[in-house]
Formats: structure tokens, sequence, C-alpha cells
């Protein structure tokens, strides 16, 4: 069973890389702005949401936390419609950059379940 | 009192659910049923009759509030725990799920290594499990 959360850990790091660069694909346009469609931001926004509760569950606390922050930066975004805002997009850029290092260089050993032994926990 | 042994968790996140059937099937020995939304709870959850329910909160198409409604309208699930599974509750919210008669609020994200301990405290405070052998 260990092995099967760790199968499960990995095809997460992929998983997260994929809908990071997804979010930046449709969210950034190319001179580093952000996208001023409402539609865009809420989606990003809902693909950020299900990150953070994923990747916490998966033992990747602090990219959890930093996930939270971007959700949080584009709720607020969708909800003042403040797309062109620089301060906002500059934060929203730079939480997005974070994640996507993150994402990069993430492995399976550093999830805090990795090393977890599930067997204590069986009749617990 | 009787133990809890059945347990049917409504989440659309495939990597959360297999966490969860990971850990409390495989590892802890309860019976669960997962559901991938609020939909499929509604059809498939009362024949498992579950224990108790955990809802994740936010779900595309019925959500975990208009899921809890309709799980409770169902006469087998009338008195069967409910608890939501949710991030950034505050204490409004959870007066709010409490009022709605939901037993309690798992955070999330959970960790999978205590989410047996916290779903078992949540059913014992409910009152689910006394007066049945």
């Amino acid at each position: 069973m260990q092995d099967q959360l760790r199968a499960l850990i990995a095809d997460h790091c992929d998983w997260l890389g994929e809908q990071v660069t997804a979010i930046a694909d449709a969210l950034l346009t190319a001179d580093g702005g952000i996208v001023a469609e409402q539609d865009v931001v809420l989606r990003a926004r809902e693909t950020t949401h299900q990150i953070t509760g994923t990747t916490g569950t998966m033992g990747f606390g602090a990219i959890g936390h930093l996930a939270a922050e971007l959700e949080d930066a584009l709720a607020a975004m969708a909800e003042t419609g403040s797309f062109e805002d620089e301060v906002a997009c500059a934060q929203i850029g730079a939480l997005l950059a974070q994640l996507r290092m993150q994402a990069a260089t993430m492995t399976p050993e550093q999830s805090s379940l990795f090393h977890k032994d599930l067997s204590a926990l069986a009749g617990g | 009192m009787r133990n809890l042994a059945r347990i049917s968790y409504v989440e659309d996140d495939a990597d959360i659910r297999a966490v969860a059937e990971l850990t409390l099937s495989d590892v802890c020995g309860y019976q669960l049923q997962t559901c991938a939304s609020g939909a499929e709870a509604l059809e498939r959850v009362a024949g498992f009759a579950p224990d108790i329910i955990l809802l994740d909160r936010r779900m595309p198409g019925l959500d975990g509030i208009e899921t809890f409604a309709r799980l409770r309208a169902i006469p087998e699930l009338t008195s069967t725990p409910i608890a939501f599974m949710t991030a950034n509750a505050d204490a409004d919210d959870i007066a709010r799920y409490q009022a709605m008669g939901a037993a309690g609020v798992i955070a999330k994200p959970f960790d999978p290594m205590t989410l047996g301990d916290e779903i078992e405290a949540l059913w014992r405070q409910s009152g689910a499990g006394k007066g049945e052998a």
C-alpha cells in the first residue's frame, strides 16, 4: 500500500505541472499581463482551488499554501474586475511564477506522506 | 454502542478520492463508497446505507449544500450524520452548516494519516452509534 501511495504522489506531481502550465497559458498575456476576461480569471481560480485542496492532501503543504494565496488573489481580481491593476497583476504574476518553479522542481520524496508508515494506521 | 463501519464520501477530485480509498478502505478497513458528484450521490448513497456521509462543500454541478439538502430528503438518510469537507470555512460558515443539521466540518486539505480519527470523532459526537449493539 505504501507503493500505491507513492505512485499516487508521483502522478500528482505530473498532474500539478500540467495544471500550472495550463493556468499560465490561459491567464498570462505575451507581455506578462493578465488576460482581462472574468471567465478566464474565474477558470484559473477554480483550477487553483483544486490544486490547493489536492496538493495539500498529497503532502505538499507549502505548495498548497502558495496555491491558496494565488486563489485568493484571483478571486479578488474576479470580484473587483481589476484586470489592469498593476499591483494585482504583478502579485498574481509573481505567485504564478513561484508556483511554476515549485511544480517544476518538486519530487515525490518531498511529500510529507512519502515516508509515512501506512501500516501504523491499520487496526488503529 | 456500535462501531463506525460504512462511509460514503462525495468528492469530485479523483486524486483526493484515491487517497481516501487508500487510507480509509485499504488501510483502516472501513467500507468506503466514493461518489464523484452530488448527482451520483443522490443515486447511490441510500443503497449503501452509510453510517456517515462526507460531502465536499464545493463541487461543480450540485454543490455540497444542495446535495446535503437533497440527501436529507431521502427517507433512509434523514438521520445519517453528514459532514462537510471544505477549505477556508470560517466560524460563520461552520455555524451555518451546523444550523442546517450538519454533523461538522473536516478541513481541507486533510491529513490522510488522521482522517479516520477525525471521522470517528464526528460520528461519535453525532451520537449515531449509541443505543445499538
